[in-house]
């Protein structure tokens, strides 16, 4: 039976296709037969696939067939991180440790660190959150704030991308590097990855080739030691070859069709080819030089840059398990070769530092016999064929083939491994003193130097000897990264949450007036404003409710109660509603450790903050989850404003 | 006190004018026959009191003669102020079109044409456009001064050239000694303004793309920013709107046509370098005007399909009623009296006598056809 699509730039719906019996053959990859052709599922390309020149798109398509599915529908369809690990003989429990994966995306996915959690939660793979250390949001120059616009449709591409990495790597570090737009900025945001010390990248993104690709190259990718999965695109091989899959610094990521069966491996896989015009990218690029580990494809094939190197799942009809609340409502299926690209960057980082020396897009050439080598299916016509028809060894739609394991990713050579090790997380307040310590261990045991990104203002790090030292001048919430380089330029980094408060907000609590963003809180969706509009003081508060739907939201921080005297939890509260009622249910619950200490009902509106006192003298001496938890009915709206928390 | 919430301006250009001017120009194919009477087009509160109201008198016949109404007791009496000197104008003709007070005596109207008053409405006074420009396409009636974008493209003919517009501004209370500022904005740019004391927010915006927002005080560029809609591959700016110190709104609209967009409203706390962006629930209508009340309460219009959708003070949830309106005609002029209190106009009064003006006092939850009661 064959699954046929038909793709518009963006939307693709399902139709019966009027298709020669060729173009059919063409497009099939598995047992044709001309009279099973059948309505397939409808797919949804996540970003524009017109693009203008100096511009790239992502590579990330939708089953629309399917929907979204909430979390209360029951466990997601599509293939989930045990697949995956299965699929391609993974050593994820294992393995990953200490390492760090870069995502680079264009614009903002505002839940993405919310809807990670669920995806891991999901799965039962470890907490990755900013308050592990293990997650990471950054714009282009690295700065945790100010993020860009949000997008819908990069948001499904960054699910998509989180998610992979997730599957693959469950105890890799996650960093997102959001770009200010689809253009140059993600190269911008590439070469930032290369100054926070980034090992693996993943490119779930491309554009057309242009004259200047040579120049792009230098510019922003550095040839060794770093590790770049770039997506070939999804546009078939007639599209033509797609940069930076194109680049020699990178590994050019294929797609497949990924099918479980009762073979050996319990896998198959073929060239992603749904119909003409949406598959997997390929091609020979005609102006990047060709890599010297290329040489295994005859000049005749392709006398320069050749494409894919690797590949892996990519096919939406065989797609993977995705959770995405922005631009979405819940569980959806992704493919597209946006899929492939942090499998396998995902894979990298399974395999070990690569030395860094190397060049790890030549890795998967050095050792043959260590990935599925895909023989079916094509993604299109043409001359010569191996550009874009399966085949045993390199061909143009898969590379090389799928990952099996990890040693066809893992560096032939070993350089030196730069560990970094620093608190997760560091609340100060404006004009304390700060003096810290970054400790490098270097298996080469050479000294290494130190940088450091997003330090808050007035902090300085000394490039010697790792300690960050000063004194804070402004509140806010940093995600500073600091590097170990040294001089064979092996390198590490571990990443820090720093919330500096104001003195006024560092009361027993991390950043209780909230202008310091959102740091130190635990909060569901926007609860945390920084406008000033209703705040009690300065700019920042904290807004729960006012929805008039059934509706929870929360805000919490974990304490330290003193263990003398007789505390007391202090904050300003104002509760608006049009309904003051008895008949109005809508409240705000105050708990410690989950034991409810105080419930505020819509019947204690007014026009301004009152001044709330909560004795936590039962509590002395002990660490507590502090929790506000407002809930609404659907009826009249209730707000609940709070600001200037304090212990 | 001058409420400057939703006194702001703004010029379309490319398609949502399109659809502007399609809207109106559908009102001249249905207008009914009226008698002759005062049509209101432009609706300013400069105080909670005082109110003006640009109209035309027996409108439907060209050109429409403009007359200018004061009510001094917050709306409930109008009394006839005096007449311009222009009369209304229709798209793309001479005339004025809208009107903007800083206080109770000084105002403006404009629209290609500038005229103003000193003394309430009752005399008006022609006043060259400047630079010697053929037509003004926006105003800001601020505390600190008036500012106004001109084009020299004639009357009529739209972005005639890539020459860019230029922007003036005359001190507060005076109508001469104007001065070009340094604020680059592209022929065929939006421009929104909008004022909060003496900071002025100018926003320029191409039909596509991100805007750029330049804060000013006495006309003096102080610091510019970028702002970038939601869904920015596919979005355009809407209009601008402030209401407290350093406080700044932006309506975008992305994913627009056949009558629906994507629209997010912007909100700034820090005078417009970063923003919190927030999803107005509902497609329906190209997004089109903004106002917000000093108390946070928001309204937006929208063209295509005629809508007001409103955020109460102290709210998170939007809110739309669709029932008053005929859903085809153009709605302009939205702008806050009060925090609870708000205005707007129905149809265009250059091609019709029958415009409508609608007003709110509970923040938009519900609108009543006002009557303007002479004194």
């Amino acid at each position: 039976m064959i699954s046929l699509r038909l793709i518009s730039p963006r939307l693709i719906s399902p139709r019966r296709l009027a298709i020669p019996l060729a173009l059919v053959l063409v497009g099939a990859t598995t047992t044709v037969a001309s009279a099973d052709v059948q309505e397939s599922p409808k797919v949804v390309a996540s970003c524009d696939q017109k693009v203008e020149p100096g511009h790239f798109t992502c590579f990330a398509q939708r089953r629309a067939d399917l929907g979204f599915r909430t979390r209360s529908a029951g466990a997601p369809t599509g293939y989930g991180p045990v697949d995956l690990q299965a699929a391609y003989k993974l050593p994820s429990a294992s393995a990953g440790q200490g390492q760090r994966v870069y995502i680079v995306d264009a614009y903002d996915d505002p839940t993405a660190e919310a809807d990670l959690a669920e995806y891991r939660k999901q799965f039962g793979l470890p907490a990755c959150t900013t308050e592990n250390g293990c997650f990471q949001k950054l714009n282009q120059d690295g700065q945790s704030s100010p993020v860009p616009a949000p997008s819908r449709g990069w948001s499904g591409e960054i699910s998509l991308d989180l998610d992979m990495v997730s599957a693959v790597c469950p105890h890799c570090g996650i960093t997102l590097i959001e770009a200010n737009s689809a253009s140059d900025d993600l190269l911008a945001a590439v070469k930032t990855a290369d100054r926070l010390g980034a090992k693996f990248v993943s490119l779930s993104w491309g554009g057309p080739e242009s004259a200047d690709l040579a120049e792009l190259d230098r510019t922003y990718f550095n040839p060794r030691g770093v590790v770049y999965a770039a997506s070939t695109g999804d546009s078939d091989y007639d599209a033509g070859v797609s940069y930076p899959a194109s680049s020699a610094a990178t590994t050019a990521i294929g797609g497949t069709t990924l099918t479980k069966d009762d073979s050996g491996r319990g896998w198959t896989e073929t060239v992603w080819n749904s119909f003409p015009g949406d598959g997997t990218g390929s091609g020979c690029s005609s102006v990047m030089t060709k890599p010297t580990w290329q040489s295994v494809i005859p000049a005749a094939v392709c006398p320069k840059r050749a494409v894919a190197d690797v590949s892996a799942v990519a096919d939406p009809a065989t797609g993977v398990a995705v959770y995405q609340t922005t631009g979405g409502a819940g569980w959806a299926v992704y493919g597209g070769t946006s899929a492939a690209a942090p499998i396998v960057a995902a894979i990298y980082a399974l395999a070990g530092d690569p030395d860094p020396a190397s060049r790890p897009a030549s890795y998967p050439y050095g050792v043959t016999g260590n990935l599925n080598d895909v023989v079916q299916g094509n993604n299109g016509e043409c001359t010569p064929a191996p550009l874009c028809t399966a085949r045993a060894g390199w061909d143009g739609p898969t590379g090389l083939g799928t990952p099996n394991g990890t040693r066809a990713v893992t560096s032939p050579t070993t350089g030196n491994r730069i560990a970094v090790d620093a608190p997760a997380q560091q609340f100060s307040a404006v004009g304390d003193v700060v003096v810290l310590r970054a400790r490098a261990t270097d298996s080469g045991r050479r000294p290494v130097r130190f940088t450091a990104t997003d330090l808050p203002t007035g902090l300085r790090l000394d490039a010697t000897s790792g300690i960050i030292y000063g004194r804070p001048t402004q509140p806010g919430t940093h995600s500073v990264t600091v590097t170990a380089t040294d001089s064979t330029k092996a390198r590490g980094n571990t990443v820090i949450s720093w919330v500096v408060s104001t003195r006024k907000g560092a009361r027993g609590v991390v950043n209780g007036d909230f202008e310091a963003g959102t740091g130190g809180w635990t909060q569901t969706a926007d609860v945390i404003r920084t406008d000033g509009q209703y705040s009690h003081g300065g700019l920042g508060y904290a807004w729960l409710g006012g929805t008039g739907t059934t509706h929870t939201d929360s805000l919490s921080q974990r304490v330290s109660v003193p263990s003398f005297g007789r505390p007391g939890l202090r904050f300003a509260l104002r509760i608006a509603s049009d309904d003051t009622s008895a008949a109005n249910h809508d409240a705000l619950q105050l708990t410690v450790d989950g034991h409810p200490v105080r419930t505020f009902t819509a019947a204690q509106s007014r026009s301004s903050y009152v001044d709330q006192v909560v004795d936590l003298s039962p509590y002395r001496g002990r660490t507590v989850t502090l929790a506000w938890t407002s809930t609404e009915d659907d009826t009249t709206p209730t707000t609940f404003l709070l600001d200037d928390i304090a212990i | 006190m001058r409420l400057h919430a939703g006194r702001s301006a703004m010029a379309l250009a490319g398609a949502v004018a399109t659809a502007v001017l399609v809207g109106s120009g559908a009102g001249v194919a249905t207008a009914q026959p009226a008698e002759p009477e005062f049509a209101p087009q432009s609706i300013v509160w400069p105080t909670p009191t005082d109110g003006y109201l640009l109209g035309g008198v027996q409108c439907g016949t060209a050109p429409c003669p403009a007359e200018v109404k004061a009510s001094h007791d917050g709306g409930k009496t109008w009394m006839t102020a005096g007449r311009t000197h222009n009369g209304l104008a229709m798209s793309g003709e001479p005339g004025l079109t809208s009107l903007q007070f800083a206080d109770k005596k000084f105002g403006w109207a404009y629209d290609p044409f500038l005229e103003v008053t000193r003394d309430g409405g009752k005399t008006w006074t022609q006043v060259p456009v400047p630079g010697g420009d053929a037509r003004v396409l926006n105003l800001l009636a601020a505390p600190d001064g008036t500012y106004v974008v001109t084009s020299g493209c004639a009357i009529g003919t739209g972005v005639c050239d890539d020459r860019p517009l230029k922007v003036w501004r005359a001190p507060a209370g005076k109508f001469t000694g104007w001065k070009q500022l340094e604020v680059p904005v592209a022929a065929g740019d939006h421009v929104a303004l909008d004022a909060e004391g003496s900071t002025v927010y100018f926003l320029t915006a191409p039909f596509n793309g991100p805007g750029r927002l330049s804060t000013l005080r006495n006309g003096t560029v102080r610091s510019t920013s970028t702002v970038t809609c939601a869904d920015p591959e596919d979005a355009a700016i809407a209009d601008l709107a402030t209401n407290g110190p350093n406080r700044v709104f932006v309506l975008c609209m992305a994913n627009y046509g056949h009558g629906h967009s994507d629209k997010t409203l912007l909100v700034s706390g820090d005078g417009g370098k970063t923003f919190r962006y927030d999803a107005v629930p509902g497609g329906l209508g190209l997004a089109s005007q903004l106002a917000v009340a000093p108390d946070g309460a928001v309204m937006l219009t929208t063209v295509t399909a005629s809508l007001v959708y409103n955020r109460p003070t102290l709210s998170n949830s939007w809110r739309v009623d669709q029932t008053w309106l005929e859903n085809t005609a153009h709605i302009h002029d939205l702008v806050f009296q009060s925090g609870t209190t708000a205005w707007l106009v129905e149809r265009d009064a250059a091609y019709t006598p029958d415009t409508r003006l609608w007003a709110t006092h509970d923040a938009g939850t519900s609108w009543q056809q006002a009557t303007v009661v002479p004194a």
